[in-house]
């Protein structure tokens, strides 16, 4: 992917696109608010990681100029503030996610994986799989080696989830976001308890080990 | 429409025309009363000396026998309709009314027969005269003109006018009335946390209610100013302080990955949960510091307390189950309440997460939804009373909370998201345990 990163903490920005780049995108780095705009207005990304404070021109002020310039690039925001508000602001100004500071590298590249254009999974689609594993959303039957498996609703949600996104990250928010429909800051791992237990239906019966862990990140399904 | 006419009889212009209409009749009542009262009286003393006259006449004679011979000559030209005239004496009745004729002196009198050729009233006079007493009466025709006329000039320029003021009080009342309630409902939006609520460009004159209008606006614009220049500080705080966090945990990262392989990660794994506590504890302040700015109210909807209820014990339960806890959660009757999913949900799982970090494994927690009731109750240790009070405090928190995992915040973010729902939070003794019942407004 091409990702353009408007960061002005020398740190965190190098930080950023060094481990971007590391993933094997092309990463564009600017400090400040109107040399962002201008790169993002001249070229063409995939995606734009935006710090919402920037000498300048800030990040609002820059996404919702794109957006009025009918640029949809995807955008991810930074911020110092996590307040329901500031998220709100974020989202209303044209921005697609919101990231609050400091953060784990691996939840910034999972989000931007997936907020990246990218061919639209089929929405008709009846069976998901993985390896071994049939996932038949019709009858909500889920299969491993001919073996089939009993699972809660909520469990069945959350491996839809890690199917319908093989191969990329999830991170511990974005199921969070995506099965329960919560946007809070849990204490305590609760996410990890829903995985181990899917886990403990879905893999430990079997040989091989579906549900990774990616440290700092969260869960992906091999593609 | 009812209630806005009760409202509109309720107004103070409503109530200042009423006043002024009142006064208005009052005095035109009493000016009219007096008109009348002269107006008679100068009627009455005419009539009287026109009697006089008469009585005069009659009686010139001075003996019995010529005032007969006078009152029969008077009566057989003279017509009942305008004059009566009654002679009474030893001898009998003479004149042209031989009915009784009761009374003395000048008075109005009412014939009793109502014949054809008498009027209606008559103003008489009786004298006592040689041989007995004379009574001339003349009809009162003219007496009831005047008060007819009297009661048209009332009825033509009091009742218009009274109806007329009216209206235009209605109307000016009713006009108050839609500024006033442009008025309300900019200051309950702007008691709802919407500090850019202005009125809208005031209709009608630059008066007292503009000049209040412009007053709310300027407050308002102070207001905001003033909240804006502490939501720029604590972001610019934020701002100041999360970039040096966010370039520790940077650091962090890059540590772990230079360090040699088969080396020991412990040090850093405890940097990084004490960063996370950092981040944590600074969140959780920042949070109450924006909810207590009470700016979110604005956006408050219907909220399915029950169903959020029932998901974040759902989230939870595995993660209980892990930590050795029964986590129990109860529906009683279903109702939504006005307000910010994410905060009461956010709330929920504070009260949660505080039940299975305080209590030993093996103990019950119970969430229980009951209208706009819920309560999470556990059967740990407790909080003992003298300290119930002191929990919500948050430098109280801090202070203790450095001794127990957690950002130590979670009762004050609660606190802070209740009061802003305008509900209300109270700790109780689950006997044995704490027992935390939020109360919010049903929708």
């Amino acid at each position: 992917m091409r990702i353009l990163v408007i960061e002005d903490d020398r740190t965190t920005g190098d930080y950023i696109a060094n481990g971007l780049r590391e993933e094997g995108h092309v990463v564009d780095l600017t400090r400040n608010g109107r040399e962002g705009l201008l790169t993002a207005q001249t070229n063409d990304f995939d995606v734009l990681v935006v710090d919402r404070m920037l000498p300048d021109l800030d990040g609002l002020s820059l996404v919702r100029t794109l957006r009025a310039a009918k640029n949809l690039t995807p955008a991810l925001f930074l911020t110092a503030l996590g307040g329901v508000d500031d998220r709100i602001e974020g989202l209303n100004a044209g921005g697609d996610d919101y990231l609050v500071k400091p953060f784990a590298f691996g939840e910034l590249s999972a989000r931007l994986a997936a907020l990246a254009r990218r061919p639209q999974m089929r929405d008709d689609e009846s069976t998901l799989s993985a390896g071994d594993l049939q996932m038949d959303l019709i009858r909500r039957k889920v299969t491993r080696g001919g073996i089939e498996i009993d699972l809660l609703p909520r469990e069945f949600s959350l491996l839809e989830c890690l199917l319908r996104r093989k191969g990329r990250v999830q991170t511990r928010t974005m199921l969070l976001e995506a099965v329960w429909e919560l946007s809070f800051d849990p204490q305590t791992n609760v996410v990890e308890s829903h995985i181990s237990r899917l886990r403990g239906k879905v893999d430990k019966p079997f040989a091989t080990e579906l549900i990774k862990t990616v440290r700092g990140a969260g869960y992906r399904i091999e593609a | 429409m009812r209630a806005e006419w009760r409202d509109i009889l309720r107004s103070t212009p409503m109530r200042l025309t009423l006043r002024l209409v009142a006064l208005f009749v009052l005095i035109s009542l009493l000016t009219f009363a007096a008109t009348w009262w002269l107006a008679n009286k100068t009627l009455l003393d005419a009539a009287e000396s026109t009697l006089d006259v008469e009585l005069d006449e009659l009686s010139a004679s001075g003996n019995a026998a010529g005032i007969i011979a006078a009152v029969n000559m008077l009566s057989a030209k003279a017509e009942p309709e305008d004059m009566i005239l009654r002679y009474e004496s030893a001898n009998g009745i003479v004149g042209n009314y031989r009915e009784a004729l009761p009374g003395n002196g000048l008075r109005e009198f009412d014939p009793t027969d109502r014949s054809d050729d008498l009027s209606d009233r008559y103003i008489v006079k009786s004298r006592d005269v040689p041989g007995g007493v004379l009574t001339v009466g003349q009809s009162a025709d003219a007496f009831d003109e005047l008060r007819e006329v009297f009661g048209q000039v009332l009825s033509y320029t009091l009742l218009p006018t009274v109806l007329l003021v009216l209206a235009a009080g209605m109307i000016s009342a009713r006009r108050s009335a839609r500024r006033l309630a442009a008025i309300e409902d900019t200051l309950d939006r702007l008691r709802d946390g919407d500090l850019s609520a202005r009125l809208p460009g005031m209709p009608g004159p630059a008066d007292d209610l503009s000049r209040v209008g412009t007053g709310i606006d300027r407050l308002a614009e102070a207001q905001q100013a003033s909240t804006e220049a502490l939501r720029q500080v604590s972001a610019d705080i934020a701002h100041d302080l999360k970039t040096p966090i966010q370039r520790l945990s940077v650091q962090l990262a890059e540590a772990r990955d230079e360090l040699p392989n088969g080396a020991s990660t412990v040090a850093l794994d405890r940097a990084e949960a004490e960063v996370a506590g950092i981040v944590s504890t600074f969140q959780s302040l920042l949070s109450i510091a924006q909810i207590e700015g009470g700016s979110p109210r604005a956006r408050f909807a219907p909220v399915d307390l029950s169903a959020l209820a029932a998901t974040m014990a759902e989230v939870y339960e595995p993660a209980a189950e892990e930590s050795g806890h029964n986590l129990r959660i109860d529906i009683g009757r279903k109702a939504k309440v006005m307000g910010d999913r994410a905060l009461l949900g956010q709330i929920i799982a504070n009260l949660i997460e505080n039940a299975l970090r305080h209590t030993p494994a093996g103990s019950d927690v119970a969430l229980t939804v009951d209208g706009s009731r819920l309560t999470v109750a556990d059967s740990g240790p407790g909080i003992p009373v003298d300290e119930r009070e002191k929990v919500l405090r948050r430098l109280y928190r801090l202070d203790r909370s450095r001794s127990t995992p957690g950002s130590g915040l979670g009762l004050s973010l609660v606190d802070a998201v209740v009061k802003l729902h305008g509900g209300t939070l109270e700790l109780q003794d689950n006997a044995p345990g704490l027992r935390v019942e939020i109360n919010l407004a049903e929708t």
